[in-house]
């Protein structure tokens, strides 16, 4: 029985881990703190902003500011970080990440781990079907990980580009007082 | 069948329903032109920060008005009123629409569930075609026939037997034999041992293996003058072992239903005196793997306490299990005694669908001059009978056992694998696609005709499509009246017969070879 138990760890287990490996590498990562971001169907009446993570060299460093993005405009970008508002300038910005709604990549995962061990049941046929649900499944969910991505690098565009994804896309009204405005409350 | 392939696409329809892209668009007011008019929502992005989320909504370019039913919120987000609105668009600085559908990205993953559930139908629509039975023995590296395959009577430790396969197309390499050992099918497999047994040929061209178990040296083989069944002329399937076997169909109304063949021979003068037998390879068709898991099926979720109520059971209850295949029999081999009247000279009852053995019936010896008849009496269907040839015995010789020297995992030396092979107390234990490179040593010297003895048991994974059968007093009756189960079960099987052979062989579990 222990020899029985011991094959199982080492084998049967296998399976899992490699997929969900295989899976967790084909993702793109999130910047969104988890329940933050609205589903795809709640986009459309959603009334904030997409999450943005912006990197920036600052001296010898690297750092990184992130929150919901407010607006967009041709030299800085806004952000809501807690309770504040960040005036961020462009060219200090070295990459920004903007995402805008949950991908459901997780459900294709979910998808293809099932799918996979579903050919479990397909007798010798598994040694083709599983590595082609790992492949096809990774790709798809990789690919659906990424939709609801948009990134910013200096030198392929401009801050214009991200401003659709923002509160206030119109750009930043005047007479906003900063200091008071309220971001997504929790969910 | 049906539900599950209806289960597996409502799972696959509800996870690729959380899959989504949106697109967005910006649209100035003096473009609402422009606007996506299938868009549910329209948010009307106004100069001071405040947001309009309408629906039901419409842009007029005429009185230059957006109206909609919806919510009004301040910059913070806050909502300051609902209800419908008729708001002037020279007061909104941007319109925003978004689009959610499906994302493309579920199309592959769906192609490939319903792939899945197509090749899940292949097999599972008829579960007691999939393949099993023991273990198989194959030459490394070669795709080709299964040699052999290991004590396919016992499902059960109780059960546990010694079987021998001739492995007459295995040739030694300077001295040295392998042998590959899977787990093809959903079965754990203990194997207590799998030796070579290697007879010195001497100057005999061929070794035989009696249904006594005794191992004769023995002449060439000699193909029969005329074999007829009830099909017509079935010489050529019989007359030497080439892969061609001669099969027939079960009986429709009992499963145990009986045939005959009838085979003739040449006696040649030289043979006049001597021990003759005959050598018959054969191996059987689906129809005993269908009444085991058949059988296995009619248990359901009870089949541990039928198999614990095995093991704790005595001789009779042994008896009463083997009962089944006491019914469905053997190849009975006959010939005339010297008045002329059908004797039994023995059966052959090699169990497995897999690989096909030789067994050597001796027969009574016969008056000088006469042609030699031999009638096979086998029940219909479960038979596939490659080789049903003359030879002549000669004398009884003593094999040597080699027991494997290396083996070989995954191209790695397993040391655990050998000493467990070794042993005769303990045993491996192998699962659905193992494989295992056994490698043995011959002594030098000889020639040498080479079997395969195996050792062990094995346990028949319980399938859920199985469980759907349950039904305890069938399977009651199968340890009872297993006459009357077997003719019960035919219809059944009649409907799945044609199909039977290629779900089996699609179903094997683990590489292809």
């Amino acid at each position: 029985m222990a020899q029985l138990a011991r094959r199982y760890s080492s084998r049967w287990c296998r399976v899992p881990i490699l997929l969900a490996a295989s899976l967790c590498a084909a993702c793109a990562s999130n910047p969104a703190p988890d329940d933050w971001l609205p589903s795809a169907r709640e986009v459309p009446a959603d009334p904030y902003g997409a999450w943005i993570r912006i990197t920036f060299d600052s001296g010898t460093s690297r750092h990184e500011i992130e929150g919901e993005l407010l607006a967009a405009e041709p030299d800085t970008v806004y952000v809501l970080t807690g309770e504040s508002v960040v005036a961020f300038p462009g060219d200090a910005i070295r990459h920004a990440r903007v995402a805008w709604f949950e991908s459901g990549a997780g459900n294709l995962a979910a998808w293809t781990l099932l799918g996979s061990l579903a050919t479990l049941s397909n007798g010798y046929i598994s040694g083709l079907t599983m590595p082609l649900w790992v492949l096809t499944g990774s790709l798809a969910t990789s690919a659906q990980s990424r939709s609801p991505l948009v990134d910013y690098r200096p030198d392929r565009g401009t801050l214009l580009s991200i401003r659709a994804y923002a509160r206030f896309p119109q750009g930043l009204p005047a007479g906003l007082d900063r200091s008071t405005l309220l971001g997504r409350p929790h969910r | 069948m049906s539900e599950r392939f209806a289960l597996l696409v409502a799972i696959a329809a509800l996870f690729g329903a959380c899959a989504y892209k949106v697109e967005r668009n910006l649209t100035e007011p003096s473009r609402s032109a422009a606007l996506d008019s299938d868009s549910e929502y329209l948010k009307a992005h106004m100069r001071d920060g405040e947001l309009y989320v309408l629906t039901a909504w419409d842009v007029s370019d005429a009185d230059q008005r957006v109206r909609g039913q919806g919510t009004r919120l301040d910059y913070h987000r806050r909502i300051l009123t609902t209800g419908p609105f008729d708001v002037p668009l020279d007061s909104v600085a941007l319109f925003e629409t978004n689009a959610a559908r499906v994302s493309s990205s579920i199309v592959p993953l769906t192609v490939m569930t319903i792939g899945t559930a197509a090749v899940g139908v292949y097999c599972a629509i008829n579960p007691k075609a999939c393949f099993g039975s023991c273990p198989t023995f194959y030459v490394p590296g070669e795709d080709g026939q299964i040699l052999a395959e290991g004590f396919s009577a016992s499902v059960a430790p109780s059960l546990e037997d010694t079987d021998r396969d001739a492995l007459p197309s295995v040739r030694p390499a300077g001295g040295v034999v392998r042998l590959e050992m899977r787990n093809e099918a959903l079965e754990t497999h203990v194997v207590r041992w799998a030796d070579l047994i290697a007879v010195p040929r001497g100057r005999a061209p061929r070794v035989y293996s009696l249904i006594d178990g005794t191992l004769r040296r023995g002449s060439a083989p000699l193909p029969p003058s005329r074999c007829v069944a009830e099909e017509g002329d079935c010489r050529a399937q019989v007359e030497k072992r080439d892969g061609t076997e001669r099969t027939s169909l079960a009986d429709s109304v009992d499963l145990a239903a009986r045939e005959w063949m009838e085979l003739e021979f040449p006696i040649d003068p030289s043979a006049e005196g001597r021990q003759l037998g005959l050598a018959i390879g054969s191996r059987q068709s689906l129809l005993p793997t269908y009444v085991l898991y058949q059988g296995l099926a009619f248990m359901g979720t009870r089949a541990g306490e039928w198999l614990a109520a095995l093991e704790r059971g005595n001789e009779g209850t042994r008896e009463r299990t083997k009962a089944i295949g006491r019914v469905l029999g053997g190849i009975d081999v006959y010939t005339t005694d010297p008045d002329g009247e059908w004797v039994l000279a023995g059966s052959v009852q090699e169990t497995g669908p897999l690989g096909t053995d030789v067994r050597v019936v001796p027969l009574p010896r016969i008056p000088s001059g006469e042609a030699l008849r031999v009638r096979l009496r086998l029940t219909r269907g479960m038979w596939r009978i490659d080789q049903a040839e003359l030879v002549v015995l000669g004398e009884e010789v003593s094999p040597i056992r080699v027991r494997p020297s290396l083996v070989l995992r995954a191209g790695a030396a397993d040391t655990s694998a050998l000493a467990r092979l070794r042993s005769r107390t303990d045993a491996l234990v192998t699962l659905p696609g193992d494989a295992y490179t056994l490698v043995y040593e011959l002594p030098d010297g000889h020639a040498y005709e080479l079997f395969l003895e195996s050792r062990g048991y094995y346990l028949e994974w319980m399938r859920a499509e199985w469980l759907a059968e349950e039904n305890n007093l069938r399977a009651a009756r199968m340890f009872l009246d297993p006459a009357g189960s077997l003719r019960a079960m035919a219809p059944e099987y009649k409907r799945i017969e044609p199909e039977m052979e290629r779900i089996f062989w699609s179903s094997r579990y683990g590489a292809t070879r």
